[in-house]
Protein backbone atom coordinates (compact mmCIF):
# COMPACT_ATOMS: atom_id res chain seq x y z
CA UNK A 1 0.00 0.00 0.00
CA UNK A 2 1.11 3.98 -0.83
CA UNK A 3 2.49 5.60 2.14
CA UNK A 4 0.37 8.19 0.34
CA UNK A 5 -2.99 6.33 1.14
CA UNK A 6 -4.98 7.23 4.07
CA UNK A 7 -4.80 4.59 6.38
CA UNK A 8 -8.06 1.41 6.16
CA UNK A 9 -9.96 2.52 9.16
CA UNK A 10 -10.82 5.69 6.73
CA UNK A 11 -13.99 6.46 5.78
CA UNK A 12 -12.89 6.79 2.40
CA UNK A 13 -13.30 2.72 2.24
CA UNK A 14 -15.88 2.49 3.70
CA UNK A 15 -18.04 4.78 1.89
CA UNK A 16 -20.24 4.20 -1.29
CA UNK A 17 -19.32 7.30 -2.84
CA UNK A 18 -22.52 8.43 -5.57
CA UNK A 19 -21.66 10.96 -8.62
CA UNK A 20 -23.59 14.72 -8.26
CA UNK A 21 -22.49 15.39 -11.65
CA UNK A 22 -25.01 18.57 -10.99
CA UNK A 23 -21.63 19.66 -8.61
CA UNK A 24 -19.15 18.76 -11.31
CA UNK A 25 -16.23 21.48 -11.71
CA UNK A 26 -13.49 21.54 -13.88
CA UNK A 27 -11.00 19.74 -11.74
CA UNK A 28 -13.57 16.77 -11.91
CA UNK A 29 -16.63 14.27 -11.49
CA UNK A 30 -18.13 15.22 -7.82
CA UNK A 31 -18.92 12.35 -5.44
CA UNK A 32 -20.94 12.63 -2.55
CA UNK A 33 -21.41 9.82 0.02
CA UNK A 34 -24.68 7.70 -0.47
CA UNK A 35 -25.87 8.59 2.77
CA UNK A 36 -25.96 12.31 1.41
CA UNK A 37 -29.19 13.77 0.00
CA UNK A 38 -28.97 12.49 -3.26
CA UNK A 39 -31.15 14.25 -6.24
CA UNK A 40 -33.23 12.07 -8.25
CA UNK A 41 -32.04 11.09 -11.38
CA UNK A 42 -33.40 9.28 -14.99
CA UNK A 43 -29.51 9.10 -15.57
CA UNK A 44 -28.60 6.45 -13.09
CA UNK A 45 -25.52 8.13 -11.38
CA UNK A 46 -22.20 6.17 -11.05
CA UNK A 47 -21.83 4.76 -7.91
CA UNK A 48 -17.49 4.27 -6.43
CA UNK A 49 -16.28 2.09 -3.89
CA UNK A 50 -12.31 2.41 -3.35
CA UNK A 51 -10.39 -0.49 -1.48
CA UNK A 52 -7.33 0.55 0.73
CA UNK A 53 -5.09 -1.67 -1.33
CA UNK A 54 -5.23 0.71 -4.25
CA UNK A 55 -8.60 -0.99 -6.23
CA UNK A 56 -12.03 -0.44 -6.29
CA UNK A 57 -15.16 -0.67 -8.12
CA UNK A 58 -16.97 1.83 -10.28
CA UNK A 59 -20.85 1.12 -10.94
CA UNK A 60 -22.43 2.53 -13.87
CA UNK A 61 -25.81 2.38 -15.39
CA UNK A 62 -26.58 -0.04 -17.75
CA UNK A 63 -28.78 -0.77 -20.74
CA UNK A 64 -31.81 -1.53 -18.72
CA UNK A 65 -31.00 0.71 -15.78
CA UNK A 66 -29.51 -1.36 -13.33
CA UNK A 67 -25.44 0.02 -12.23
CA UNK A 68 -23.25 -2.65 -13.15
CA UNK A 69 -19.80 -2.81 -11.68
CA UNK A 70 -16.49 -2.68 -13.47
CA UNK A 71 -12.94 -2.60 -11.70
CA UNK A 72 -10.95 -0.12 -11.07
CA UNK A 73 -7.37 0.92 -9.91
CA UNK A 74 -7.23 4.59 -8.03
CA UNK A 75 -4.54 7.06 -6.85
CA UNK A 76 -3.90 10.59 -5.10
CA UNK A 77 -3.07 13.50 -7.56
CA UNK A 78 0.03 14.17 -6.05
CA UNK A 79 1.13 10.53 -4.93
CA UNK A 80 4.63 10.66 -4.59
CA UNK A 81 6.61 7.82 -6.10
CA UNK A 82 3.73 6.74 -8.35
CA UNK A 83 4.00 6.96 -11.95
CA UNK A 84 0.03 6.61 -12.30
CA UNK A 85 -1.62 5.73 -15.49
CA UNK A 86 -4.36 6.83 -18.19
CA UNK A 87 -6.23 4.09 -16.71
CA UNK A 88 -6.58 4.88 -13.34
CA UNK A 89 -9.23 6.93 -10.99
CA UNK A 90 -7.78 9.96 -9.95
CA UNK A 91 -8.49 11.84 -6.56
CA UNK A 92 -8.47 15.18 -6.97
CA UNK A 93 -9.53 16.58 -3.54
CA UNK A 94 -11.63 14.74 -0.64
CA UNK A 95 -13.20 15.85 2.31
CA UNK A 96 -15.57 13.28 4.75
CA UNK A 97 -18.52 14.22 2.33
CA UNK A 98 -16.85 15.37 -1.04
CA UNK A 99 -15.05 13.47 -3.52
CA UNK A 100 -13.01 14.89 -6.59
CA UNK A 101 -11.72 12.95 -9.43
CA UNK A 102 -10.99 12.36 -12.93
CA UNK A 103 -12.37 9.16 -14.37
CA UNK A 104 -11.32 7.79 -17.42
CA UNK A 105 -13.39 6.77 -20.50
CA UNK A 106 -14.61 2.70 -20.26
CA UNK B 1 -35.56 -6.32 -2.08
CA UNK B 2 -36.28 -9.48 -4.23
CA UNK B 3 -34.75 -11.69 -1.79
CA UNK B 4 -36.95 -12.75 1.37
CA UNK B 5 -33.54 -13.72 2.83
CA UNK B 6 -32.97 -9.94 3.22
CA UNK B 7 -36.38 -8.90 3.93
CA UNK B 8 -37.71 -8.58 0.79
CA UNK B 9 -40.19 -10.70 -1.64
CA UNK B 10 -39.50 -13.34 -4.28
CA UNK B 11 -41.04 -12.77 -7.65
CA UNK B 12 -44.23 -14.03 -7.79
CA UNK B 13 -44.82 -16.27 -11.09
CA UNK B 14 -43.23 -14.21 -13.11
CA UNK B 15 -43.53 -16.38 -16.56
CA UNK B 16 -47.14 -15.38 -16.17
CA UNK B 17 -47.31 -11.81 -13.89
CA UNK B 18 -45.35 -8.80 -14.15
CA UNK B 19 -43.53 -8.13 -11.02
CA UNK B 20 -43.46 -4.43 -9.80
CA UNK B 21 -41.13 -3.49 -7.05
CA UNK B 22 -41.86 0.08 -5.40
CA UNK B 23 -39.25 0.94 -2.71
CA UNK B 24 -36.48 2.91 -1.43
CA UNK B 25 -33.94 3.18 -3.75
CA UNK B 26 -30.21 4.73 -2.90
CA UNK B 27 -28.15 7.50 -5.07
CA UNK B 28 -31.13 8.69 -7.07
CA UNK B 29 -32.12 6.39 -8.36
CA UNK B 30 -35.23 6.29 -10.55
CA UNK B 31 -35.72 2.57 -11.40
CA UNK B 32 -34.52 -0.12 -13.55
CA UNK B 33 -35.81 -3.83 -14.98
CA UNK B 34 -34.79 -6.93 -16.41
CA UNK B 35 -34.62 -7.76 -20.09
CA UNK B 36 -36.71 -10.74 -21.23
CA UNK B 37 -34.88 -14.27 -20.87
CA UNK B 38 -33.21 -12.90 -17.46
CA UNK B 39 -33.03 -15.28 -14.28
CA UNK B 40 -36.75 -15.81 -12.98
CA UNK B 41 -35.65 -15.06 -9.98
CA UNK B 42 -35.29 -11.27 -10.50
CA UNK B 43 -38.04 -10.89 -13.40
CA UNK B 44 -39.35 -7.99 -13.32
CA UNK B 45 -39.28 -3.92 -12.50
CA UNK B 46 -38.04 -1.90 -9.76
CA UNK B 47 -39.45 1.73 -9.17
CA UNK B 48 -38.20 4.39 -6.25
CA UNK B 49 -41.47 5.14 -4.45
CA UNK B 50 -40.56 9.05 -5.03
CA UNK B 51 -40.96 8.46 -8.95
CA UNK B 52 -43.76 5.83 -8.78
CA UNK B 53 -47.27 7.19 -9.94
CA UNK B 54 -48.25 10.98 -10.02
CA UNK B 55 -49.75 11.41 -6.80
CA UNK B 56 -48.67 10.55 -2.91
CA UNK B 57 -45.21 10.48 -2.09
CA UNK B 58 -43.81 11.02 -6.03
CA UNK B 59 -41.69 13.75 -6.49
CA UNK B 60 -41.27 16.23 -9.84
CA UNK B 61 -39.92 16.00 -12.20
CA UNK B 62 -40.77 12.19 -11.79
CA UNK B 63 -44.38 12.62 -11.10
CA UNK B 64 -46.27 12.07 -14.43
CA UNK B 65 -45.68 8.04 -13.88
CA UNK B 66 -43.12 7.62 -16.94
CA UNK B 67 -40.36 5.77 -14.75
CA UNK B 68 -42.60 2.84 -14.95
CA UNK B 69 -43.64 3.31 -18.72
CA UNK B 70 -39.64 3.44 -19.23
CA UNK B 71 -38.82 0.22 -17.02
CA UNK B 72 -41.64 -1.87 -18.58
CA UNK B 73 -40.42 -0.27 -21.88
CA UNK B 74 -37.38 -2.22 -21.20
CA UNK B 75 -39.45 -5.50 -19.61
CA UNK B 76 -41.17 -5.79 -22.72
CA UNK B 77 -37.48 -5.85 -24.43
CA UNK B 78 -37.12 -2.02 -25.63
CA UNK B 79 -33.60 -0.29 -25.46
CA UNK B 80 -33.19 3.42 -25.01
CA UNK B 81 -33.83 5.54 -28.10
CA UNK B 82 -29.99 5.93 -28.27
CA UNK B 83 -28.40 3.10 -28.48
CA UNK B 84 -26.55 3.20 -25.17
CA UNK B 85 -23.33 4.14 -26.72
CA UNK B 86 -21.93 7.75 -26.47
CA UNK B 87 -21.70 8.47 -29.68
CA UNK B 88 -23.38 7.14 -33.30
CA UNK B 89 -22.71 3.87 -33.73
CA UNK B 90 -25.53 2.66 -30.98
CA UNK B 91 -28.58 1.42 -31.97
CA UNK B 92 -32.06 0.34 -30.40
CA UNK B 93 -32.38 -1.73 -32.87
CA UNK B 94 -36.11 0.03 -33.62
CA UNK B 95 -36.03 1.44 -37.82
CA UNK B 96 -38.86 4.63 -37.13
CA UNK B 97 -36.36 6.13 -34.10
CA UNK B 98 -33.67 8.45 -35.27
CA UNK B 99 -29.74 7.99 -34.69
CA UNK B 100 -29.26 10.10 -31.53
CA UNK B 101 -25.51 10.19 -30.35
CA UNK B 102 -26.48 10.15 -26.34
CA UNK B 103 -29.74 10.86 -23.77
CA UNK B 104 -31.60 13.63 -23.31
CA UNK B 105 -32.18 15.47 -19.56
CA UNK B 106 -34.52 17.56 -18.50
CA UNK B 107 -36.83 19.16 -21.06
CA UNK B 108 -34.74 19.84 -23.50
CA UNK B 109 -36.27 22.26 -26.56
CA UNK B 110 -36.94 20.87 -29.70
CA UNK B 111 -34.91 20.69 -32.40
CA UNK B 112 -31.73 18.63 -30.92
CA UNK B 113 -29.87 17.62 -33.57
CA UNK B 114 -26.89 14.95 -33.48
CA UNK B 115 -25.17 12.19 -35.60
CA UNK B 116 -27.04 14.25 -38.90
CA UNK B 117 -30.16 13.26 -37.68
CA UNK B 118 -32.07 16.90 -38.70
CA UNK B 119 -34.37 18.26 -39.57
CA UNK B 120 -36.02 16.76 -36.11
CA UNK B 121 -33.45 15.75 -34.75
CA UNK B 122 -33.61 13.46 -31.20
CA UNK B 123 -37.25 12.01 -30.23
CA UNK B 124 -36.03 13.24 -26.86
CA UNK B 125 -40.29 12.95 -26.26
CA UNK B 126 -39.95 9.48 -26.15
CA UNK B 127 -40.67 7.13 -23.30
CA UNK B 128 -37.11 5.73 -23.74
CA UNK B 129 -35.04 8.69 -23.63
CA UNK B 130 -33.72 9.87 -20.34
CA UNK B 131 -36.02 13.54 -20.72
CA UNK B 132 -38.23 14.44 -16.91
CA UNK B 133 -41.59 13.11 -17.05
CA UNK B 134 -43.09 16.24 -18.57
CA UNK B 135 -40.89 15.90 -21.49
CA UNK B 136 -41.59 12.39 -22.80
CA UNK B 137 -44.92 11.42 -24.21
CA UNK B 138 -44.92 8.37 -26.33
CA UNK B 139 -43.49 5.23 -28.22
CA UNK B 140 -43.47 4.96 -31.87
CA UNK B 141 -45.06 2.00 -33.93
CA UNK B 142 -41.87 -0.19 -33.88
CA UNK B 143 -41.39 0.16 -30.55
CA UNK B 144 -45.19 -1.01 -29.75
CA UNK B 145 -44.23 -3.59 -32.64
CA UNK B 146 -41.52 -4.69 -30.95
CA UNK B 147 -43.29 -4.64 -27.05
CA UNK B 148 -46.15 -6.87 -29.02
CA UNK B 149 -43.57 -9.36 -30.33
CA UNK B 150 -42.32 -9.99 -27.18
CA UNK B 151 -45.67 -10.46 -25.42
CA UNK B 152 -46.33 -13.15 -28.36
CA UNK B 153 -42.74 -14.79 -28.25
CA UNK B 154 -40.79 -14.56 -25.03
CA UNK B 155 -43.57 -12.91 -22.63
CA UNK B 156 -46.43 -15.13 -23.73
CA UNK B 157 -46.79 -16.25 -20.63
CA UNK B 158 -48.33 -12.98 -19.78
CA UNK B 159 -51.52 -12.91 -22.14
Amino acid sequence: MSADRPPPDEPLYSTTWVHVFEEDTGEGAVYRPESASIPLSRRPREQLVLDPNGQGTLFAGSADDRLGGRPITWRHQHSHGVAGSDDEVCIVDRAPDRLVVRIPKS
Amino acid sequence: MKKPSTGGIAPITPKTHLNLWVCPLGGGLLGYAQFPGGPAATDGVVINYQAFGTSGTAQAPFDKGRTATHEVGHYLNLRHIWGDTPDCSGSDMVSDTPNAAGPNFGTPTWPVVTCNNGPNGDMFMNYMDYTDDAAMFMFTSQQVLRMRTTLDTVRSGLA
